[in-house]
């Protein structure tokens, strides 16, 4: 920083390019001789409130009695301002760092140093529950998107001194700051080291959400149509997390945290799962294995029986499918893929679809596809009755909505074309993948291969409390956790 | 392929059963054609023995040096190694086409006659061969969900049977007769294959006793007992006719008013193949190179490519089909390549240590 307050604030001017939220307050401090100061800020990000009352106010106010301008800077720094949170600086990068994160900045003519003053204002959504993770007996609050207010919500939660913080910027063109989250008694060192090592090779231009670095903190993330690294907008699983050695990633601009390591049999867990009673809690657990495995393979075996092996199909069954698939022109993988495809446009019109118009969607889908195709022969009605069995089945792990989508998919195709033996080799070959994944060194498909019997107690079922609670399972003593 | 990550010997010893079930559910009614209960258990006796003195030159290798057969014998002579490679990569064909003709034939015979043996044999060395890029562990770690699989099956078709028991025995009870052994013998002895696959993926895994190679032929040679007991006793005259007996049996299994639970066969059977086929396949790219490499996917390929022209010719030529599978010629092989060549082996290896 320079020295002349009109160069500082012409460099700084010059950085935002002359941006027309670029905001400059200048003023004349009281005292025996006039000395000149200025307030930057960025519009829209300071509370105009707050920096009236903890920064303009008691400036204009106060009259200075030294003259050197390093005293004055001194003195407004130490006795002047109200502000709980200000930070000293000297160079350009740290003005625009601070700035753009909501600081107002306060520069004296004649001093090189200037002053960071906590005045955030900017709009935000509240703290809400999330639409993606609903539950019943859990807390209502999710996590939005203000970086500090998210790291509110998991210090209220884990009141302890392990808790740890780490800033982390990057985006070349963003600067995004993040948080890496963790309980210092709890992580493994090694993989929190391999995390802040791949966070560093993230060579991202922006990073405007989570799912950006998740490519990045993946071991081979492209090999593997399931992710190793879990997403949570809800602060009690997070914490949940923490305390199991995980480390948690915060995402200034985005509600959604990322955890890792993350294993597959954590898709079938809730918050719930722990708030109810074990005997329910496992019954839901058992309840969410099923329905996984009905929404990848149902319409791949029924393909497969349809085409290949009728036989298989029981005899009341069999005369009532084979009816209504013989009014129909199209072969059933056709018809199955046909009926998938309709139901996953609709799925995704409904989306992005804007709310008022929703209805005509559900019309058009329950009346156009679901009763007129069937009344014209167009589809059978046992094809869409599995379809769609298998779609609901398919939100009971909506986390794990985009792998059943696309395994489901290549069931019908390998059913149908070479029938219930091409099934069972894709799905070996697909086990081959998420066996070989590991997220962070631990394997993928930790408690079930490698197979635990102590980790066993909260998979399929859940052990109550006094059990659970006797010893903490850290993600990194799983069996087989590689050394990155 | 090699991993530094080390796994429970355990789960090896768990692939090796699922390897074993394949032949087990590939029986046809030649197998252990008796009309005497005696001399199956004699065969049995036989298979078991042979099993474990096969498995005795691969521990000891294992147990003294820690190293799987391959890098034994690498380590042994390095002229002797270029052989020894070159001989277990020819055998490890000839049992995997082995097993892939037995499938097919199965297949084509009591699923879909129309079925094109070579699309099935190819996709599964294309499947088997992604699987092997992966290496032993994960492999091993598919092995627990096929084994939990093979445990529903087998109690779905052995229980789905309840509603038509009938105790007719099949065999003589009461006669000693000893006539069938030989030729009853050489079919307990094909299991021999497993030791073999167990040497040369041997080096990833730890905690290795001996219990575990003993326990695992028991059992395998009791879940074989309990095959030949259910198709021999329990559906008696029903099964004699009919070429592949637990496939077909399970046809006329009731389960409540369900019937059919074929599906459950020739799943449990599939995914046998895969595992057997993939372990078979990462055994050879253990035997050509010794550390994680780009080529070794190739040379696996090449491999594969390999068992798949062998299965053609022996779709095409009668002979060759019934030279693989002659159970003596598998014996034979078993005999050279889990006894001959590792005792060789291990006696170069000592001559050298005392020179």
């Amino acid at each position: 920083m320079y020295n002349s307050l009109k160069e500082n604030i012409s460099a700084l001017k010059k950085m935002f390019k002359n941006s027309a939220d670029f905001t400059v307050r200048e003023m004349n401090l009281k005292g025996q001789c006039s000395i000149k100061s200025a307030i930057i800020t960025i519009e829209g990000m300071c509370g105009k409130d707050t920096l009236a009352l903890s920064l303009i106010n008691p400036l204009l106010d106060y009259y200075f009695e030294c003259q050197n301008p390093d005293e004055i800077f001194d003195t407004i720094k130490n006795t002047v301002l109200t502000s709980s949170e200000i930070v000293e600086f000297t160079t350009i990068d740290e003005a625009i760092s601070f700035s753009t994160s909501g600081f107002a900045l306060l520069v004296v003519d004649g001093c090189s140093r200037m002053l960071a003053i906590g005045a955030q204002g900017f709009s935000f959504r509240s703290v809400s529950e999330p639409e993606s993770e609903v539950v019943q007996r859990g807390c209502r609050e999710g996590f939005t998107e203000p970086l500090r207010i998210n790291m509110t919500l998991i210090r209220r939660r884990i009141k302890s001194p392990d808790l740890v913080f780490e800033t982390v910027t990057s985006g070349y063109s963003s600067n995004t700051q993040m948080m890496i989250c963790y309980l210092q008694n709890s992580v493994s060192k090694q993989i929190l080291k391999a995390i802040r090592e791949r966070l560093e090779n993230c060579n991202l231009k922006m990073i405007l959400a989570s799912g950006y670095l998740s490519e990045y903190l993946e071991d081979n993330s492209s090999n593997s149509l399931f992710s190793g690294v879990g997403i949570s907008e809800r602060p009690d699983t997070v914490c949940g997390k923490l305390s199991e050695g995980r480390v948690a990633i915060l995402i200034d601009g985005t509600p959604s945290v990322i955890i890792i390591p993350h294993l597959f049999v954590e898709e079938f867990q809730s918050v719930d799962d722990y708030s109810n009673r074990p005997y329910y809690a496992a019954f839901i657990r058992i309840l969410k294995y099923i329905s996984f495995f009905i929404a990848v393979f149902l319409p791949g075996i029924y393909t497969a029986f349809a085409q290949f092996h009728p036989e298989y199909f029981p005899t009341g069954l069999l005369v009532k499918t084979s009816d209504s698939l013989s009014q129909t022109p199209l072969p059933v993988t056709l018809e199955v893929i046909l009926i998938t495809f309709i139901y996953e446009v609709m799925r995704e019109a409904g989306l992005r679809i804007p709310k008022p118009l929703g209805h005509a969607v559900s019309i058009v889908g329950a009346l156009v596809i679901g009763e007129s195709a069937v009344s014209a022969g167009i589809i059978s009605s046992s094809t869409l009755m599995v379809v769609a069995t298998a779609a609901i089945c398919s939100y009971v792990t909506s986390a794990l909505y985009p792998p059943i989508m696309v395994l489901r998919f290549f069931c019908v195709i390998a059913g149908g074309m070479f029938g219930l033996w091409g099934i069972v080799l894709l799905t070996c070959g697909v086990l081959v993948n998420m066996c070989s994944k590991t997220s962070v060194g631990v394997p993928y498909m930790s408690s079930l291969a490698p197979f635990s019997w102590r980790s066993m107690r909260d998979v399929f079922v859940r052990a109550d409390w006094k059990s659970l609670s006797k010893r903490t399972i850290k993600v990194q003593k799983f069996p087989e956790t590689e050394e990155i | 392929m090699q991993s530094n990550i080390t796994f429970p010997s355990k789960r090896l010893m768990l692939s090796l059963f699922v390897c074993s079930v394949l032949p087990i559910l590939l029986m046809g009614r030649s197998f252990l054609q008796s009309d005497n209960i005696f001399s199956s258990l004699v065969s049995i006796g036989f298979g078991i023995f042979f099993t474990l003195l096969c498995f005795v030159p691969f521990y000891s290798i294992k147990h003294r040096t820690r190293l799987d057969f391959s890098a034994f014998a690498k380590n042994t002579s390095q002229t002797g190694f270029f052989f020894v490679s070159s001989y277990y990569c020819m055998y490890f064909t000839v049992i995997t086409v082995s097993f892939l003709i037995r499938f097919c034939d199965m297949f084509v015979s009591g699923v879909n006659p129309d079925a094109d043996t070579k699309v099935i044999a190819f996709l599964i060395l294309c499947i088997c061969v992604y699987g092997a890029s992966k290496g032993v562990n994960p492999l091993s770690r598919v092995s627990i969900f096929v084994f939990a699989f093979l445990i529903i099956a087998f109690a779905v078709i052995f229980f789905g049977n309840i509603k038509s028991f009938e105790f007719a025995p099949n065999s003589t009870f009461v006669t000693p007769d000893f006539s069938n052994i030989r030729s009853n013998a050489a079919d307990c002895l094909i299991f021999a294959f497993l030791p073999v696959i167990f040497g040369f993926n041997s080096t990833s895994t730890k905690n290795l006793s001996i219990k575990q190679p003993v326990i695992t032929t028991l059992i395998i040679f009791g879940t074989l007992m309990l095959t030949l007991f259910f198709t021999d006793f329990v559906t008696g005259a029903y099964s004699a006719q009919q070429p592949y007996s637990v496939q077909l049996l399970s046809k006329t299994a009731y389960f409540g008013d369900m019937k059919g639970f074929d599906s459950f066969y020739l799943a449990a059977v599939t995914a046998c193949v895969f595992v057997f086929v993939t372990a078979v396949l990462i055994s050879v790219s253990n035997c050509i190179v010794n550390t994680s490499s780009k080529r070794t996917l190739v040379f696996v390929s090449i491999i594969a490519f390999i068992m798949f022209v062998l299965f053609v010719c022996a779709d095409s030529y009668n002979a060759v089909k019934e030279l693989l599978l002659n159970n003596i010629f598998l014996t034979a092989l078993n005999f050279i390549s889990a006894l001959l060549i590792p005792a060789i082996c291990l006696f170069a290896y000592r001559r050298k240590l005392y020179d």
